[in-house]
């Protein structure tokens, strides 16, 4: 097994809630791809998370749920959720059947099939690892646990997605995934901005990834950083008073917004009005610094309700294109490409 | 607390079982027992929201009525007083249930027909919506409604009357 490849067995693995063995309720976890084609990308999610029951004596369960959005000129995807028997997903692997979806790490690459029950979208794609994972095991929170964060923020995708009939074949197409996973509720007082970017050209070694963890108003950093990867190795990471986030210009105004599950858009029908147009992250430490520009062009929205309130918590995903430069130890640094940003809040 | 014994609908059957979404009436009793019991901030809120009020609800040519009182909401035939009238589709549900359509879209285009004064059109859109946040919520929901789904037209069967003022 190659170094990047037994570097994954050993972090990426499923945790699975301890609430079954006499620990903590309020378990989630989730594995995160996002896939760029040429005409395509698309967002894939395995989640297993514990849910409030006001029924029985178990206040705890999992539930196990495929989150998929695609865009290939248009919005498409939904939630499809899976009962216990339908589920394989054994804790400390990489493995997860979801009824007729799938992922496993096998081999070097993560192989994953999707099959959605009620929208036409089929994926059978091979994910082969370019960059060493990193860890982020405790961001910060300030009415809880901290957050779990493992990152593979380079990869290359091969495979097919079809989407209403439209194929999309993939070849060495960028590709992102990290696995987060903690005990929280949907609904405690925290928020998030995230994002990553890779250059269109499979030969530029640079990416990069970062993350701010607020309080659900944004008034309050609890943690953020900024990492820089060349070559698929972790080259700088940023760290809070060494980042600086701001926003640019006015805020998207799209017309329409695809929501998912999309039975949610009738509990949440509001379009966003606080995803920003730019976003700006500059990194400055010593004499490195680094700043990266994020354009927003399309939102869409994940929409879960609150564990325990009537509210919902709202993940704004936005593609669109960022542009890096700067410089680390002397060495410049240019990259520009498609990126994914995701805004939580209210 | 039996959910059935505070129903005077008179229908006992074992969800379990199954035969709990064999046309709209069995599904939406259905619905609110799993609301009830797997939920049940929404189900108290819809009956306060609702409460003292009657309702029709015609899917189809299918009707039932709904009474909200004492925190709790019973199932009665379509006779008599309403406070609202709700008439829509299948198909229509289907569209709202998977974001085709807004609330407001499909009562514009007439898709949707809500009769009742000012006050409980508004009380019925709160009780309307504590009802899909208990949905969202309830893990038995997603699988009532596939059964739902997969229900043939002629199983949203007509009644032989409907409610008229």
């Amino acid at each position: 097994m190659d170094l990047i490849s037994d570097a994954i067995v050993r972090a990426d693995y499923f945790r699975r809630s301890p609430f079954a063995h006499g620990g903590r309720g309020g378990h989630k976890e989730w594995l995160h791809f996002c896939v760029h084609g040429p005409q395509v990308a698309a967002l894939i999610n395995f989640s297993v998370v514990d849910e409030r029951r006001h029924h029985g004596p178990v206040p705890w369960q999992e539930a196990m749920r495929l989150t998929v959005l695609t865009h290939d000129g248009q919005w498409d995807g939904d939630v499809d959720v899976f009962d216990a028997h339908e589920v394989h997903l054994p804790g400390g692997k990489i493995h997860a059947r979801y009824g007729p979806n799938s992922l496993r790490f096998i081999d070097g690459a993560y192989h994953i099939h999707v099959q959605m029950q009620n929208r036409p979208i089929t994926m059978d794609l091979r994910l082969r690892p370019l960059s060493m994972p990193g860890r982020a095991p405790n961001l910060t929170r300030e009415d809880g646990p901290p957050i779990h964060w493992v990152v593979v923020p380079r990869l290359e995708a091969h495979g097919t997605i079809t989407i209403d009939g439209r194929v999309h074949e993939l070849q060495s197409a960028p590709a992102y995934h990290d696995h987060n996973w903690g005990h929280w509720c949907w609904g405690d007082d925290f928020a998030w901005e995230w994002g990553f970017g890779q250059d269109e050209d499979p030969q530029n070694p640079w990416n990069m990834v970062f993350v701010r963890l607020t309080n659900r108003a944004r008034t309050r950093i609890m943690a953020q950083a900024f990492s820089i990867w060349k070559h698929g190795r972790q080259m700088r990471t940023f760290r809070e008073q060494e980042v600086t986030i701001f926003h640019e210009g006015k805020h998207l105004r799209p017309t329409s917004v695809t929501k998912i599950p999309r039975v949610m858009g009738l509990i949440a029908p509001a379009l966003p009005t606080d995803v920003p147009h730019y976003q700006n992250i500059v990194g400055h430490s010593g004499q490195d610094r680094v700043t990266c520009r994020f354009e927003g062009h399309d939102v869409s929205q994940v929409i879960i309700p609150n564990d325990n309130d009537f509210g919902v918590t709202i993940i704004n995903e936005v593609s669109g294109e960022l542009v890096m430069e700067g410089q680390i130890g002397g060495e410049p640094i240019k990259m520009a490409g498609r990126a994914v940003f995701e805004f939580l809040g209210a | 607390m039996n959910f059935w014994e505070h129903s005077a609908s008179g229908a006992q059957r074992n969800p379990a079982t199954g035969d709990d979404c064999h046309d709209f009436r069995s599904f939406l009793k259905h619905s609110l027992r799993l609301l009830w019991e797997q939920h049940p901030p929404s189900y108290q809120q819809m009956a306060l929201a609702l409460a003292g009020k009657r309702v029709l609800i015609e899917i189809d040519h299918e009707a039932i009525a709904l009474r909200f009182a004492d925190g709790t909401v019973y199932t009665e035939d379509p006779y008599g007083h309403f406070d609202v009238e709700a008439r829509t589709s299948k198909a229509v549900i289907l569209g709202l249930v998977d974001g085709q359509h807004t609330l407001m879209s499909t009562v514009l285009e007439d898709l949707f027909f809500l009769r009742g004064a000012m006050p409980e059109l508004l009380a019925f859109h709160e009780g309307l919506t504590f009802y899909l946040q208990g949905a969202v919520r309830a893990p038995s929901f997603p699988g009532l409604l596939r059964r739902f789904r997969a229900l043939e037209p002629s199983q949203t069967t007509p009644t032989t009357h409907t409610q008229v003022r």
